[in-house]
Parts: structure tokens; sequence; C-alpha cells
């Protein structure tokens, strides 16, 4: 066995991911092992959310494009800027928040984007942790630009009034 | 059974307040820092370097062979492994829902594993996937001497110089890091104490094992799991994570707690160098909460050397 078996496991440990880490601990159930051939069906799991089969579409589509998809120099979509907003939107899409719009971006990234209720809401994911937040609520006046790296707590009450209103 | 809360505690008072991060190559080994906690017998029974860098989708399991070809001599076993998923830490909003299990690459085409390039002996692991290389060193044998932190850096700076120069020269791209990551396993015993799982408060004194009233319950085992944010000048760039938990000693069934200490976070810039700054770093934030978060009884067992 490759991993360091030193250790057997007394309770489930699910705190966080194990991230290269090789002292386990072995459950005394047997678990099933995972081979090179069942990679593909382990990982292709199927969307839980609408919202995520429907993003995950547009990602899909965009990270396939051809170099100059946009008659310029644009480049496919970067498949860590796609992740990192697939996981952002998994931390911010409540059951009621509106699907957003996935627009390609020629930099490699990608543009989620909202425009109704009298919201306009854009977030342009160039790379992880390179974003930029444009906000608009035409009813209030309210605006806000700004640039994200990994505090995304302006982006909660644009959200938030997007997911209520 | 009690858990410890999720709650985020920032860090930053842990920090000496007028550390400031020097500029220097990044690359060079670190000086340690003279008020760093040292112990003469830590229990470290594991240690992580992991860069995590944007995915190369032109780096397939084709190339593992020539990659492996230069560095065969060192790391002589070769085996696959299921890819780890891509990690960020990110503030400011509440996770609502459960972390996503499916990757994009997944959906594009067949995703490519995980390497493990293991020395003969075990000791060190190279592993090597589309977005991340990682550094383990393991304890393999009860008498092994943990070879410290600067040994294990400069091992992973090699292997790193190595794998750039091979993506460079298979013209596969350039390798940008967007997430550093070091892991600290422990393997903690009291001598003596046969009851361990019922005495985490003689380990960490962030358990008390004290209950509100007097009812006798008895405690079978607990399990402790915290999370802290790290600050630089104000703002967060990471978390340390924390966790204790019961297990055994597989070779003579003999009952451990086993800590682990996680400190991940984004670098500056995706460069080289400020990824191993911030790995050095973070290796400060592992060391010092490790102290934080044990009691001096345990600093007597494992030999401290500079206790306040």
């Amino acid at each position: 066995m490759p991993s360091n078996t030193a250790l057997r496991r007394i309770t489930s440990e699910d705190f966080f991911m194990d991230d290269g880490v090789t002292t386990v601990s072995k459950s005394r159930r047997p678990e099933p092992e995972i081979t090179f051939d069942k990679f593909w069906s382990h990982y292709n799991v199927a969307p839980e959310q609408k919202w995520q089969v429907e993003v995950l579409k547009h990602l899909v589509k965009y990270a396939a494009l051809s170099p100059g998809w946009d008659s310029y120099v644009g480049v496919p979509l970067r498949l860590d800027a796609g992740f990192f907003a697939l996981s952002l939107l998994n931390d911010i899409m409540r059951p009621r928040t509106p699907m957003p719009q996935v627009v390609p971006s020629p930099v490699g990234g990608v543009q989620l984007e909202w425009h109704e209720k009298n919201i306009d809401l854009e977030l342009h994911i160039a790379a992880p942790y390179e974003c930029e937040l444009w906000f608009e609520d035409h009813r209030t006046g309210e605006r806000v630009s700004r640039e994200l790296s990994n505090d995304f707590s302006s982006l909660a009450a644009p959200i938030a009034q997007l997911t209520s209103r | 059974m009690c858990e410890g809360g999720l709650q985020e505690t920032s860090f930053q008072a842990m920090m000496p307040s007028d550390r400031k991060i020097t500029r220097d190559s990044g690359m060079s080994s670190p000086s340690r820092p003279d008020d760093l906690p040292d112990f003469k017998y830590p229990p470290v029974n594991e240690v992580v370097l992991s860069l995590q860098f944007a995915s190369i989708p032109s780096f397939h399991s084709a190339h593992i062979g020539l990659f492996w070809q230069k560095i065969r001599h060192e790391y002589p076993k070769v085996s696959a492994q299921a890819p780890l998923q891509a990690a960020f830490e990110t503030f400011g909003i509440i996770p609502v829902n459960p972390a996503s299990p499916f990757q994009i690459e997944a959906l594009l085409s067949p995703p490519m594993p995980r390497f493990w390039f293991e020395e003969q002996d075990g000791n060190e692991l190279l592993q090597i996937q589309q977005d991340r290389i990682i550094h383990n060193w393991r304890k393999r044998e009860a008498e092994q001497e943990y070879p410290r932190y600067e040994s294990i850096r400069r091992r992973f700076a090699s292997d790193l110089e190595r794998f750039v120069d091979f993506l460079t020269t298979e013209s596969l791209g350039k390798l940008r890091p967007n997430q550093c990551e070091v892991t600290y396993i422990n393997t903690i015993e009291i001598p003596g104490e046969e009851q361990i799982y019922r005495h985490l408060e003689r380990i960490t004194p962030l358990w008390t094992g004290c209950t509100a009233e007097r009812y006798p319950l008895e405690i079978e085992h607990a399990t402790l799991q915290t999370r802290f944010v790290l600050r630089e000048d104000g703002r967060p760039f990471g978390r340390a994570y924390v966790s204790f938990g019961p297990a055994l000693l597989a070779s003579q069934n003999r009952p451990i707690i086993r800590l682990e200490i996680t400190v991940r976070g984004k670098p500056r810039d995706e460069s080289i160098p400020e990824a191993f700054r911030l790995l050095d770093q973070e290796r400060e934030v592992v060391v010092r909460t490790f102290a934080a978060v044990t009691t001096p009884e345990m600093w007597g067992i494992w030999g401290r050397v500079n206790a306040k």
C-alpha cells in the first residue's frame, strides 16, 4: 500500500480534505479500492443543483474554445479560473438566488452576470484571486466597483439583495 | 464526543507585532527565528509542503514518464493516485453549499492522476498532478529522527527546480503558484498513560474535559477541530486548521492522539520565490500554533528548549 498506514482511525475525520497527506488513519471497514480505470466514474459526479448543471455546461464549453475565439487574441478559459468561479458560486448561491449569465472573457477568465430586479451585478474572474466586482442597484442608486482578491465580503450584500428582492 | 466549533479566530496576536517579511530571493533557506519554539524530540510523524498552481492543460500523463527519467535515481518507485481537488481560501462569505466534488477537468477528458514518486525506503515522497506539486517527509521507523524543516525544504526546492526546468524544456508552460500549504502531523503519547483518549486536557489547553454540571459522563474519546484566520497588515491571507483526534499506532496497537496542523494561504503574487516565502511563513505559523495548542506538560516530554 502506498500510503503510510501507521495510524488506524477511530472516528471519521472529514474536517478538511486529505491534501496530499499520506499518514491516513485507516478505517476498520475495508474501503473500496480506487483504481485508475475507475477515475472517470469516480470524478464524473453529477452536479446536485440546476445552477451547477448550467454553469458547468458553460465552463466546459469555454475551456474548449480555440485561441482567437473572439476574432482577436481571446484564450480559452483557464481551468483554475473556472474552478475558482465554481467554488465561489458554491459559496454564494442560495436556493432562490437567480441563475447568473456566464460569459467568457478574452483573458481566459469568466464573467458572472445578473441583470434583473433593478440590479446589475457583474463579477469578472480573470484568475483565482483576481476578480472585479461591479454592482448597481437602480432602486437605491447604490454603486460598487471594486477589485477583489480573497475577501468577498463586498459580494455578500449584493447577492442578498438579488436573492431576497 | 465533543467537537470544537468552527469558530474563526484572528491569529494576528500570536505573531510578534514587529514581524515584517524581508525582501530576499525567497528561494534561499530561511534563517530560523530565534524565538521560534524549538523541541529536542518533536512528535512529528509527517511533514507536507505543497504548491498549487494554475493547471497546465498541456501537461499529460505521457510527460510523467519523461520527467521520471530525470529523477528516477532518487525516486525509483512510482505509482498513480486519485488527483486532489483544488483548494482556495476565501473570506467574507459564509459558504452555503457543501464543497463541490466535481472537477472541470474530469468533464473535458479523463482526469490525469496524481503521481507518487517514492524513495526506495519511502521516507521522502514527491507528488505531482496537473495543478499541484507536493513533497512529503514521513517517519517510517520509530527511531528515525525528524530531519527539520530546512532539510525538507531544500529537497522540495530541488524537486521544484527540476520540474520547472522540465516544463520549460518541453515547452509546456510556466508554473504559476496560487496556493501554498504546509502540514505537520504529530503522534502524541503520554508516557505511562494508557487511557490517553480520556485525557485530551493534558495535551491541549483548547480542551477542558469538564462538564457544566456534576454528571458522571465517562469520556471515551474526544475530537477537537479548530480553524484560525491568518492576517497580514490586517488583511486575511490564509487559514490554520488544527485537528486533534484519537488513533492507534498500527505497529503496536497503541492508542495515541493525532494532531494535524495545516496552514494554507495565497501567495502575494504567482512567482516561485514568493511562494517559498509564504511556505516559510506558514511553517512558522505551524510551529507557533503547535506550541500554542499544546500544554507545558507535553512540552516537557518533547524537550522544549526555549520556553518563555
